[in-house]
């Protein structure tokens, strides 16, 4: 039970700071994170290696901060090219492997979510405490302001695709044994986290509070509903 | 007269596909279906609103009728206009609460949450649970009844939503769509327009998911899928903004899924996706050359 909670716990909150995470600093609703869970899951399935599950999440990740950066001029472009993105993950997986479920029987990486989400969590502390921390700041409260200023906004927000979309991914890979792998596995956990964050985002935090407030919303609504989706 | 030779194309069009054989009248019954939603869709945008979680407005009526049908067919018809209005008025209020950016957020949000939510519902009926991922029975319509319904339909609310459109009201709405602000200062009740024109949007799609829901004799999870909430957009995309080529564009890529998944299942959803992803240059493109083509004729 404890176990499961805290499995709920981790995924919920690290769902809900890619979310905040791609907000904020690249400025549209990355709805594709779905799809990056799911093909996790499939790379768990048929290649178990995390290597591969990053490396993976990492190039679609920076496939999709080129769309972004270079199509989308406004954050309802970016966010419907977003979700296309990750329904053509989904699709794909769909279209190459027909089988309705996948089970993983023979291992089980779950327990790699407790390190992987430390990881997240000090990853996230550690650089908004940094003096990339205050880029950071300043490409959240206005990112015209911030280029003005000097601050490569570009890199700041390929990066953030690229490193969350890699994350995701990884946690579509530890997470695959404790599921039934379908490519729409991951959409009842984006839309937890965009519940989360949407929440946290009310309290109008900045910097690394407002990442604290969505991790501490995080395990509140999960001690409340379980799963919520 | 312009009206009249669009209605035309559509007749000319549905009676080809009826005398085509039976395969080809009931592709123009669930053709018909989404250019309702289409139509639906259009008309929200009107006023500025561009909802990307249709599915909503299309299904949630027809979900909660074939629930309710499992139990008595008395309750399904009191309960589905009471959906159609209750759906209408959350939409209002998702416009009340939001700006534009964040409504489209939300009415996607809604839709998939119903999508992920609806196969966890059952019901107990008999001592037996019925519904989850398999959904729920429904009255089924004869073939013949539901053609000349969905044609009736789509002849009746592209005219009645056309005419509202050229009307006083209609100048409202695009007042509304274009800058609410200056619509309030020019003396525009800009709340009733926005819930006039949303309940209007939800009844239309209503009827399309009605007519869905009638044309299966079932109703399941799907009807709140990402596939139907874009596709409103994607035949929007690519109708360069023309109402009536908005419909067309409907046809078409009604007739492009059934081709496309004969060859392969899910190659259609493969072309969804990435129109999607090249939304803002198709969109562009098309609206572009589609608007000076459309000078030209």
């Amino acid at each position: 039970m404890a176990i499961s909670f805290l499995y709920n716990f981790f995924i919920l909150s690290v769902m809900a700071l890619t979310i905040s995470l791609n907000f904020r600093l690249s400025k549209f609703l990355n709805l594709s994170l779905a799809g990056f869970f799911a093909a996790g899951s499939y790379i768990a399935y048929f290649y178990p290696n995390p290597i591969i599950a990053l490396l993976l999440g990492a190039l679609f990740g920076f496939g999709l901060s080129l769309i972004v950066i270079k199509l989308c001029k406004t954050i309802v472009e970016a966010t419907i090219s977003s979700l296309g993105f990750g329904l053509l993950i989904e699709r794909t997986l769909y279209f190459i492997h027909r089988s309705s479920y996948y089970y993983i029987l023979k291992y089980d990486m779950s327990w790699l979510s407790i390190p992987a989400t430390l990881v997240v969590f000090t990853a996230i502390v550690l650089l908004y405490l940094s003096k990339i921390g205050l880029k950071l700041k300043f490409v959240e409260s206005d990112i015209e302001l911030a280029e003005i200023y000097g601050v490569d906004t570009t890199i700041v927000r390929c990066m953030t695709i690229v490193l969350t979309s890699a994350t995701v991914t990884f946690f579509g890979f530890v997470y695959a044994s404790l599921l039934a792998i379908t490519p729409t596995v991951g959409f009842g956990y984006l839309i937890s986290g965009i519940i989360v964050s949407a929440f946290a985002a009310q309290l109008r935090f900045n910097g690394i509070h407002h990442y604290v407030s969505v991790v501490a919303l995080s395990f509140v609504l999960t001690r409340i509903f379980g799963v919520i989706l | 007269m312009k009206r009249f030779f669009e209605v035309a194309v559509v007749i000319i069009i549905a009676l080809a596909s009826y005398f085509a054989g039976s395969f080809y009248k009931w592709l123009f019954s669930l053709m018909a279906i989404y250019a309702l939603i289409t139509i639906s869709w259009n008309f929200m945008k009107t006023i500025g609103r561009l909802s990307m979680g249709h599915a909503l407005l299309f299904g949630l009526p027809a979900y909660v009728s074939a629930i309710a049908y499992q139990y008595s067919f008395e309750l399904s018809l009191y309960l589905y206009p009471l959906t159609v209005v209750l759906s209408g008025i959350l939409f209002f209020i998702f416009s009340k609460i939001t700006g534009r950016t964040a409504f489209v957020f939300l009415t996607l949000i809604a839709s998939i949450t119903l999508w992920v939510l609806a196969p966890k519902i059952v019901v107990e009926k008999d001592g037996t649970l019925i519904g989850g991922e398999v959904g729920f029975d429904f009255f089924n319509a004869s073939s013949d009844h539901i053609f000349f319904l969905s044609l009736i339909s789509l002849v009746v609310i592209y005219v009645l939503a056309s005419w509202i459109l050229s009307s006083r009201f209609g100048y409202f709405m695009r007042a509304v769509g274009d800058d609410e602000t200056a619509s309030k200062a020019v003396g525009i009740n800009v709340d009733r327009v926005k819930f006039t024109a949303i309940v209007c949007s939800s009844i239309f799609s209503g009827i399309a998911g009605l007519l869905y829901a009638l044309d299966f004799g079932h109703v399941s999870y799907e009807v709140f899928s990402v596939e139907i909430s874009i596709f409103p957009f994607v035949a929007s995309l690519l109708s360069g903004g023309s109402p009536f080529l908005s419909v067309i564009s409907s046809f078409f890529l009604v007739f492009l899924k059934r081709s496309l998944n004969s060859i392969y299942p899910g190659l259609m959803d493969v072309f969804y996706a990435l129109v999607l992803v090249f939304s803002p240059k198709i969109g562009g493109l098309v609206y572009v050359k589609g608007k000076k083509l459309i000078e030209k004729l």
